[in-house]
């Protein structure tokens, strides 16, 4: 195998790892905050090592602006959509897990507007 | 096949059993947020599935394929966040 080969394995092999731990840790984990919590960060990782395995793998430049764009991309969209759906779970009321400590939103949510007060 | 290509095929057998997790969230997700939490990583599973693909076959077309599901799968996300926030008593 050549060194290139070898980088592409060591990317791709630390991405799915993480990814295997985003799926592992959205089955155990026991209420739907703390999953995407889980999701969102490992499951980002995640993508980014194999799509840079995929970039190191061709070493051609259109391909590699194509996975950065991508990489970019996951960047800025995995956030958003983990926020709208952790704000639109907490206005219909999902349930917490039993060993929450905290609710620092508790009475700060205008629930009739779905705004912050 | 070279030893190369059978790793990549391991790592895309591991990926495979990633998403079958996902898809028992899926399946069992008690409310509907967990539903879309699910579909949104369903999505990011295809896409690492079809970049590793990519690296064996060297089918470059197939790296276009991956953008437009990335996008399909946030505004997917976004629309189904949207309509459980607008659609509440």
């Amino acid at each position: 195998m050549s060194l290139s080969e070898i980088i592409t394995l060591v990317l791709a092999t630390i991405g799915v790892v993480f990814m295997l731990l985003a799926a592992i840790g959205m089955l155990k984990l026991p209420d739907l905050y703390t999953r995407v919590h889980a999701t969102g960060k490992a499951g980002t990782l995640g993508i980014t090592g194999v799509l840079l395995a995929v970039a190191v793998h061709h070493g051609d430049l259109v391909v590699a602006a194509k996975m950065i764009a991508l990489i970019a991309f996951f960047f800025l969209t995995a956030p958003v959509a983990a926020h709208m759906l952790d704000r639109a779970a907490y206005l219909t009321g999902v349930k917490r897990a039993p060993q929450t400590v905290q609710d620092d939103l508790a009475g700060k949510y205008d629930m009739e507007q779905g705004r912050l007060r | 096949m070279t030893l190369f290509s059978i790793l990549i095929a391991t790592l895309m057998g591991v990926v495979a059993i990633s998403m079958t997790l996902c898809t028992a969230r899926l399946l069992m997700g008690p409310s509907i947020p967990d539903r879309a939490m699910a579909f949104d990583t369903l999505m990011l599973h295809v896409v690492a599935l079809v970049a590793l693909y990519v690296v064996i076959t060297d089918q470059l077309s197939l790296i276009d394929a991956i953008l437009v599901v990335a996008v399909l799968g946030f505004l997917g996300t976004v629309a189904i966040s949207r309509y459980i926030e607008e659609g509440r008593q």
